[in-house]
């Protein structure tokens, strides 16, 4: 079935394409997660959130942006809130998080990426915006959108971020 | 992901190019190594079932304690304006004054924290 025909039944609350449409967005929303928590269970935690969100929200959506878009949209609103609330219980789980995920690729013989683990110094506010543009390459007027904000405040997040960024990669890599 | 829509800032430097580079790949190898489980359609439909169900009753909650309280206050307003004419008077105007003046110290509040930031 059409992607715009499933959304269409889901939102005159058609069960199964609602569900079909979660289950073929899931992992990209996981993985898009697993970015910012770099904690599997917490992003497992935060997709099923996202999804009950996503539920109430459905008829709010207007098929400007797909729908993979529109769901890590809701799936970061979600995750700066929690980070907002609870910011030491966050930094626990993202040391936790990391800890598995490295244990996870060294078991399948795969390196671990120490660039990430310096990317998780960087605040939410600058983190999400640089991987939204570098990463999976949305415009800045995208990501304002996306986020809620001005573009020009989406401009220098990604700059300052990126600044900070090299600052702590130079000093991991000396 | 939208990769093929990236568009290569001309401002970047030559070290920025790399950081950029690195982090693209690290990221491009956590994806690629992480195995995430996807469920069955079914489960996304009991999923979808069960959030229903609690959305239902979360909504008829929601609106049994919007009723309640909406009748206390009517039950209160009702009584002080019969009771004490002046004080509901004065209460109007502060619901009428208050709620603007604090959501413009909010706005700047959070203005001038954002300016801070950026």
């Amino acid at each position: 079935m059409e992607e715009q025909t499933q959304i269409e039944r889901a939102k005159k609350g058609d069960r199964q394409a609602l569900a079909q449409l979660f289950q073929q967005h899931y992992s990209f929303l996981l993985k898009y997660l697993i970015k910012f928590t770099m904690n599997l269970s917490y992003a497992e935690e935060l997709a099923q959130e996202t999804m009950v969100k996503g539920m109430e929200k459905i008829h709010l959506y207007n098929g400007k942006a797909s729908f993979s878009s529109w769901l890590i949209q809701i799936g970061t609103h979600l995750y700066i809130d929690q980070v907002r609330k609870k910011k030491r219980e966050q930094k626990w789980l993202e040391r936790e998080g990391i800890r598995q995920l490295k244990w996870t690729m060294q078991r399948q013989h795969a390196e671990w990426p120490a660039i990430l683990e310096v990317l998780q110094i960087l605040p939410e506010e600058n983190r999400i915006p640089i991987v939204l543009k570098h990463y999976y390459g949305y415009t800045h007027e995208e990501i304002a959108r996306m986020l809620k904000i001005p573009e020009g405040t989406v401009k220098s997040r990604i700059h300052y971020g990126l600044k900070s960024l090299r600052k702590e990669w130079k000093g991991h890599e000396g | 992901m939208k990769d093929e829509k990236r568009v290569q800032d001309p401002v970047e430097t030559e070290e920025e190019q790399k950081l950029l580079r690195e982090l693209t790949d690290g990221l491009h190898h956590l994806d690629d190594s992480l195995e995430v489980y996807t469920p069955g359609v079914q489960w996304f439909e009991r999923f979808v079932e069960e959030q229903e169900k609690r959305i239902l009753a979360r909504r008829n909650r929601d609106l049994l304690l919007f009723v309640a309280t909406a009748l206390a206050i009517l039950t209160v307003s009702m009584t002080v304006f019969y009771m004490q004419p002046i004080a509901y008077w004065v209460l109007q105007g502060l619901a009428v004054v208050v709620p603007p003046l604090l959501f413009v110290v909010r706005k700047r509040v959070n203005d001038h924290n954002e300016h801070n930031l950026s």
